[in-house]
């Protein structure tokens, strides 16, 4: 299958980076953020997509939609997997516009809250899995704990 | 070698920068401070603002011990290294973060037994809080549930198309 791996640079790329030998077999490439590490993400899928930091921006939240859009459509991934951050909210949006099967795994420093992220995908995303059991208490029905990122 | 990290987060940590730094004045061991953002630049102990994660990895492995703010990024990167983990925990109310989540994390990790927590930050916490952290059996856990759980996953996907 194809998959891709949405995150935002930092800490959310390194927990990617724990969970990469699940997609042995599989092609995937990542649409993540400019950082000192796109050297790290082009070594291990050339085909990966680059953007801004959109951090709180409206401005850019709403423009990563297009560019979510075209990624989706171009590559044609059957599955679309992230562990955050606020990047993966337009990727899951359009996926699910296209058919596609999604995974959020909510980071690993959720420990008792969920995050915005995770509040805004949980409602269209086919699985929703928390790093920390005791995260359960405040999820939804659909919420599981698969294990974590170490 | 103590490797000391407050990370790339846009806040300072001026309050582990200073403790660690007056700390390292009384040890004979080296000492090494990324101070990040915090103010207060370190005067006993080596010190960097921000480095290359290939140079923080490269350091995390050279170290004794790890004493890290209490983010995701740092904290795997100490573990995946097996390395003892003192988590000091950013606060709102010190304004080092926006929330207490790092407090969440700290606290989980202590009770999981994979870190020492410290959050009244002083020399003396410090030290105490390094020399437990020493002796813990550093579990080497990985992410192999999940690993599997996600390869599960994919595999009926796939049978399914």
């Amino acid at each position: 299958m194809k998959v891709c791996l949405v995150c935002s640079h930092g800490g959310h790329f390194t927990e990617t980076l724990q969970i990469l030998e699940a997609f042995a077999g599989h092609e995937i490439f990542f649409a993540t953020y400019h950082s000192a590490r796109e050297a790290d993400v082009l070594n291990i899928a050339p085909g990966s997509y680059f953007t801004e930091n959109i951090g709180m921006n409206l401005g850019r939240m709403l423009k990563a939609f297009p560019w979510a859009l075209h990624i989706l459509l171009k590559e044609k991934p059957q599955v679309v997997i992230s562990l955050g951050a606020e990047v993966a909210v337009p990727f899951f949006y359009c996926a699910k516009l296209l058919g596609m099967k999604t995974i959020f795994i909510e980071s690993w420093c959720r420990v008792e809250n969920l995050s915005l992220t995770a509040k805004l995908v949980y409602p269209i995303v086919d699985e929703f899995w928390v790093q920390w059991p005791q995260l359960l208490k405040v999820c939804g029905s659909k919420a599981r704990f698969k294990g974590a990122v170490i | 070698m103590i490797l000391v990290t407050v990370g790339t987060h846009n806040k300072g940590f001026e309050r582990l920068v200073r403790a660690m730094d007056e700390l390292a004045a009384e040890l004979d061991e080296k000492v090494i401070i990324q101070y990040g953002s915090s103010s207060y630049i370190p005067v006993y102990a080596e010190h960097f603002q921000w480095t290359s994660s290939q140079q923080m990895q490269e350091l995390t492995r050279q170290a004794r011990v790890v004493v890290s703010h209490a983010a995701a990024g740092a904290i795997l990167m100490a573990l995946i290294e097996g390395k003892p983990l003192v988590v000091v925990p950013r606060m709102k109310e010190f304004g080092e973060h926006m929330d207490n989540h790092q407090l969440q994390l700290s606290v989980a990790l202590y009770k999981a037994g994979q870190a020492v927590m410290v959050s009244q930050i002083n020399k003396d916490t410090l030290i105490l809080a390094i020399q437990k952290c020493s002796i813990l059996e550093v579990k080497e856990t990985g992410a192999k549930m999940l690993v599997l759980g996600i390869k599960d996953r994919l595999a009926s996907w796939s049978s399914n198309q």
